[in-house]
């Protein structure tokens, strides 16, 4: 290994974040080079005129370096636009749940069929969000950006399970009130909330065992 | 030489695809070939080559691997891909008709 050429190549990416592709090309280019200084040196080259003719075999590597970088902050971009689509479906099934009650009020009987199926789609809406939630995206090639990765997926089950139960209170509340109000059994529809906690140990126990 | 360069430039891939044939192969290696191919009239500057290679293997026609070297540096491998075969084919059939066109209108013509 030159030490000048390594000096010279540290010197070409002094100004480069130091991600792992950046590393990568800085590797390969520099064990090429050596190849080709040794091959110099063994075909008679002085050491100085070895040296110059590796350095200026090198070009403009700016552009490559530009290059690479600019790709990792295209990924960065990514997760935005899973916020917005994550935001919106929430909305959308705070929304259907607001709503449903209405329904009750406006067409008697069969109102509770449809704040049901309302009910279901919104419940439906949130589990599906909880699921394709953006996962965190790598900013760049960083160790510590893979490690927050790393940590982001690991977590991801308990993120599920969070927003399973996150749904589950709300829907027992409204299934409480629907079915007290319509059946005016408000004496006995309270044991709901025993069958909910009953519901969550049962769902924490099933998560508990597939870890 | 400046206008050979830029004719031949845009045959960069071509060329690296070429030299991936029939083995596996790193930047020096293949630039050697190169230089040694064209008795020394050639040869891709480092930008130029590693430019290329990573716009092969974005597009799938190259992969690249790290070699275990058990002395020195580790190398950076490249492997031509099927598709990689196929564009070079492509290419050179493409080569060859190009250089008809312009051998047939350049060609002095005694009238």
């Amino acid at each position: 290994m030159n030490e000048r050429i390594k000096t010279h190549v540290e010197g070409l990416f002094a100004g480069s974040p130091q991600t792992r592709k950046i590393l990568d090309l800085k590797e390969e280019l520099l064990a090429n080079l050596n190849s080709k200084y040794d091959d110099l040196l063994a075909g008679g080259s002085t050491p100085d005129d070895a040296y110059r003719t590796v350095i200026d075999g090198i070009g403009d590597i700016s552009e490559l370096v530009r290059q690479i970088q600019n790709e990792s902050a295209f990924n960065s971009h990514y997760p935005t636009k899973e916020k917005k689509k994550s935001a919106i479906l929430v909305a959308i099934a705070v929304g259907l749940y607001i709503i449903s009650p209405m329904c009750v009020v406006a067409f008697n009987d069969a109102g509770v069929l449809l704040m049901f199926t309302l009910i279901a789609a919104a419940t439906g809406l949130l589990i599906y969000n909880g699921m394709t939630r953006p996962r965190y995206v790598k900013e760049d090639e960083t160790i510590v950006e893979e490690f927050k990765q790393w940590k982001s997926e690991t977590s991801e089950k308990r993120n599920l399970r969070r927003s399973i139960s996150s749904v589950l209170w709300p829907l027992i509340v409204i299934i409480y009130l629907g079915f007290s109000f319509y059946f005016g059994a408000w004496s006995f529809s309270w044991i709901i909330f025993i069958i909910g906690v009953f519901v969550e140990g049962v769902i924490k126990l099933i998560f508990d065992l597939k870890e | 030489m400046s206008i050979t360069s830029d004719l031949l430039r845009g045959h960069t891939d071509t060329i690296i695809l070429t030299r991936l044939l029939y083995k596996d192969s790193y930047g020096y290696e293949i630039n050697k070939s190169i230089q040694e191919k064209t008795g020394n009239r050639y040869e891709l500057k480092e930008a130029t080559l590693y430019s290329a290679f990573r716009r092969l293997e974005e597009s799938g026609m190259i992969t690249s691997y790290w070699g275990d070297e058990t002395t020195g540096a580790r190398r950076r491998y490249y492997c031509i891909t099927a598709l990689g075969r196929q564009v070079y084919l492509k290419n050179k059939v493409d080569w060859e008709e190009t250089k008809e066109i312009i051998d047939q209108l350049l060609k002095e013509e005694v009238k």
